[in-house]
């Protein structure tokens, strides 16, 4: 059973994924150990497929898609910490930056890989970053710029959730865009840095 | 009827081995980028040379300027989203020249335009506003009239403005192919005498088989009105579609384009 779940997320097949669930919590599996087994398992072979070049991106959008619709299945069914998720992500382009492609692409591997992401478009003003890590408490804040000048947009608004007392103990801030360097990451004040989709997933992983 | 031109993209910061030749001022890899590119069919040299030097990207650009103009008298496509780099670039060119680009956001709207006008320059423009790209068509065509609008304020005629409809990946939403056909075709109808032009690659990032969609999507975008193509004029086969697009759509009298193209072993891909 969990072995036909996870190949049903494999093969971006969302009304299978959502029936195979129903019947899967009907015959009395735990909801938890559902998530965990069938869906996540399903789920990392996707994320790692992408990563060797063997899947493609719209293939990925359609896994991930299949991957919600089982969660969204258990989601009545786990107890209050049994969070679906593995951490809550909020994501956006800094201001005066209107690129997404890649943002997008780093949403779309966090939600394959089971965090919740919450996206907050593009041309993102340091203000709305601060209010949206104050309305949603997320375990990390990720931001992109693709232009020079953008990028010191992204210090600002680092600069202003810190002054706002909300980069606090748990709150990491995650940072990239093409001409977003390690070094660059770190001098603004940034915790974290991936240079591609691929290994912010794989950093939240070490950290989360 | 008039040919498609061609925009060529080859000297762009975003490439290795441009930004290597700019951080070290290898004037050799400009210069024969710039010839490489004339000799392929370019009709404009974009010139890019952003690669996050900031403050010297001013002096960077009058430098490439520089040497793109000892070899070649094709015009030039400044390109930057920097006023004062964009200034210094048009300041600089002898050459005939366009802005690359200018947009409906608020910064940089009015400041470009007026720059165009200044130095007599033709434009790329891109309707982006401050909330980002639309998706729909129509809204895109909005903003192109409301820029098509400031131009006319401004004395800019209105075939020196090229609009980009905006290619966005295909692999992303199969709808971003459809929509930037859509805009091409709703420019050509509702602004008389306006001209189109589009980055052509962009909309076969991260799928297989990248050429042949170029290819294909470039006849479209073709059919559709399309008046210009940014793009690397060193690929033969999308060159090669560009001419024998131009001869089915009645571009090419006579077939005379055509068939200079096939003595010169260009159609063979
Ligand atoms: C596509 C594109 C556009 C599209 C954007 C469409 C969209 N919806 O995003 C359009 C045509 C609209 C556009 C507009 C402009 N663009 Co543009 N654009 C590009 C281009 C060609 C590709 C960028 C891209 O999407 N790459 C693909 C994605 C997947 O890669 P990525 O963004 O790097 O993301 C990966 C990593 O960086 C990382 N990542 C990204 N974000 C994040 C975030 C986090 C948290 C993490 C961990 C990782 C991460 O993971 C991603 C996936 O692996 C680049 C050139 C280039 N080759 O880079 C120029 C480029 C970025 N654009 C540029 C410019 C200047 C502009 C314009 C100002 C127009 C102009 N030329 O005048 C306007 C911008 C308006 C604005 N205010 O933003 C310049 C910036 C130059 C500079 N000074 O830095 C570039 C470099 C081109 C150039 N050489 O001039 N552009």
């Amino acid at each position: 059973m969990y072995q036909k779940i996870s190949l049903a997320v494999q093969e971006g097949e969302i009304e299978e994924v959502d029936q195979l669930t129903i019947k899967s919590l009907e015959k009395g599996n735990d909801p938890l150990d559902v998530l965990n087994n069938a869906l996540m398992s399903g789920i990392e072979i996707v994320g790692q497929k992408f990563a060797d070049g063997e899947l493609f991106i719209p293939e990925v959008m359609m896994c991930a898609q299949a991957l919600q619709a089982g969660i969204d299945r258990l989601n009545p069914f786990l107890k209050q910490d049994e969070n679906p998720h593995r951490a809550k992500i909020v994501i956006g382009t800094v201001a005066n930056d209107v690129h997404d492609l890649g943002k997008n692409l780093v949403k779309m591997m966090l939600t394959a890989n089971g965090y919740e992401v919450i996206d907050m478009g593009v041309n993102v003003s340091a203000e709305e970053f601060a209010g949206a890590v104050r309305g949603h408490n997320p375990d990390v804040v990720g931001m992109s710029a693709l232009i020079t000048t953008t990028m010191l947009e992204m210090s600002k608004t680092i600069e202003y959730i810190k002054t706002q007392g909300l980069h606090n103990g748990s709150l990491k801030i995650l940072v990239g865009g093409a001409p977003v360097t390690e070094k660059f990451a770190k001098e603004i004040g940034a915790d974290l840095y991936a240079d591609d989709a691929i290994e912010a997933a794989r950093i939240l992983r070490e950290i989360l | 009827m008039c040919r498609v031109l061609i925009i060529g993209e080859l000297i762009n910061g975003s490439r290795t081995v441009v930004k290597q030749a700019v951080v070290e001022h290898d004037e050799t890899v400009i210069r024969d980028l710039a010839v490489q590119q004339v000799e392929a069919g370019a009709d404009y040299i974009d010139v890019n040379i952003s690669v996050g030097q900031g403050d010297k990207e001013a002096e960077d650009m009058v430098w490439a300027i520089k040497l793109i103009e000892e070899v070649t008298t094709v015009p030039l496509a400044v390109d930057s989203a920097n006023l004062q780099v964009m200034e210094a670039g048009l300041r600089a060119r002898k050459n005939t020249v366009l802005v690359n680009s200018v947009s409906a956001e608020k910064h940089r709207m009015e400041p470009f335009l007026d720059l165009c006008a200044e130095y007599n320059a033709a434009a790329a423009a891109l309707p982006i506003k401050d909330s980002g790209i639309p998706p729909a068509p129509e809204e895109r065509l909005e903003i192109c009239q409301l820029l098509a609008e400031k131009a006319r304020d401004r004395n800019i005629p209105v075939e020196n403005m090229y609009f980009d409809p905006l290619v966005l990946p295909l692999g992303v939403d199969t709808y971003n192919s459809y929509a930037a056909i859509e805009t091409i075709k709703k420019l050509k109808k509702t602004i008389p005498g306006v001209k189109t032009t589009a980055g052509i690659s962009n909309v076969s990032y991260g799928l297989p088989g990248r050429k042949l969609l170029n290819q294909v999507f470039l006849v479209l975008c073709m059919q559709a009105g399309l008046d210009g193509a940014i793009l690397d004029p060193t690929d033969q086969g999308l060159m090669a579609a560009v001419k024998t697009t131009e001869v089915l759509l009645n571009k090419d009298k006579m077939c005379m384009n055509y068939l200079q193209a096939y003595r010169k072993g260009l159609l063979n891909n």
